[in-house]
């Protein structure tokens, strides 16, 4: 039981946030701020600490509206780990990495990975685009969200594909891995 | 109609509506958990000023950050403001964003662009 090796490891990784829980908006909020504070401290250019609290908010909300479609009954998956958030964010010398982890429904999957593979098959014009018709047209959701989300993600990340992972648990839920990369310096 | 003002906090933004004066503010940033309920009262407001407001309005409008679902309901916000200028009033959209940040002036070409609303633009120097 090394806890200090562990802590090390972390450190040396340059994680600026390691989370698995429950999330709450409060937490979701406190979240963001302390994410704030850290990269007043560790970025140096104003816009791209503008575009990390715009990707990590969204991120993180993103995750906070979704959790709760998991109802598992399924003793693989306790109720807590079904409704629980994983997120990791690393300052890495050339980009930040956001990724994000929770149970989905298996039969999301098709919906979620269409819209990810759409956003990035296009081009940085197109995503323009694509983010005004999805503004213009799209009802919000029961919960609110606008289905603006990764293509917002997208456009403030200038090009950096999203990536995505979806693993079966059981025959009705899987996991949803989501990573992406904010470039730090300016692509020239 | 009725003045709203609301301060701001690190997820709302400071609301300022008069219709006296026929002046809407919005300042600062947007993420409320629910950002149709925030926005409610202002749009009801504005669907009223179309049709019993004065002659002149004017929004002042400066965000240094908002979320998708608030990006949603300021589409309707600025709906509504185009439904100001149809019933034949002087409509004026100022819409202020922080130096060298082309993310919030391109979030203002949108909306302008999507409703035909004019608006002018202005870049605010870094503080």
């Amino acid at each position: 039981m090394d806890y200090l090796r562990s802590y090390k490891n972390i450190y040396d990784q340059n994680i600026i946030l390691m989370f698995k829980g429950e999330l709450t908006f409060d937490l979701v909020t406190a979240m963001i701020g302390s994410l704030e504070e850290r990269l007043d401290e560790i970025e140096e250019d104003r816009r791209v600490k503008k575009k990390f609290y715009n990707v990590s908010t969204e991120c993180i909300q993103n995750l906070y509206y979704h959790l709760d479609e998991v109802n598992s009954d399924d003793k693989l998956i306790s109720s807590f780990d079904s409704h629980s958030a994983l997120i990791m964010i690393a300052a890495r010398k050339r980009f930040y990495s956001l990724q994000t982890g929770n149970y989905i429904p298996t039969e999301k999957i098709a919906e979620i990975q269409k819209r990810l593979d759409d956003i990035n098959a296009v081009s940085a014009d197109e995503l323009r685009a694509l983010y005004k018709k999805v503004l213009a047209e799209q009802e919000f959701s029961d919960k609110g969200t606008g289905g603006l989300g990764f293509i917002d993600i997208a456009r403030k990340t200038a090009g950096q594909k999203l990536r995505y992972k979806f693993q079966p648990v059981t025959s009705g839920v899987s996991y949803f891995t989501f990573q992406v990369r904010l470039p730090r310096v300016e692509e020239n | 109609m009725e003045k709203i003002f609301i301060e701001p906090t690190r997820i709302t933004p400071l609301i300022n509506f008069d219709p006296d004066e026929g002046l809407l503010e919005m300042k600062g940033r947007s993420s409320p958990e629910n950002s149709i309920e925030f926005y409610q009262k202002i749009l009801d407001n504005l669907e009223e000023y179309a049709v019993s407001g004065g002659e002149q309005f004017t929004a002042n409008i400066a965000f240094e950050y908002f979320n998708t679902s608030s990006s949603k309901c300021l589409f309707d916000v600025f709906k509504r403001m185009s439904r100001i200028e149809d019933s034949g009033k002087a409509i004026t959209i100022n819409w202020y964003y922080e130096e060298g940040d082309d993310d919030m002036m391109e979030a203002g070409e949108d909306y302008s662009d999507l409703l035909d609303l004019d608006f002018n633009f202005r870049e605010m120097e870094e503080d």
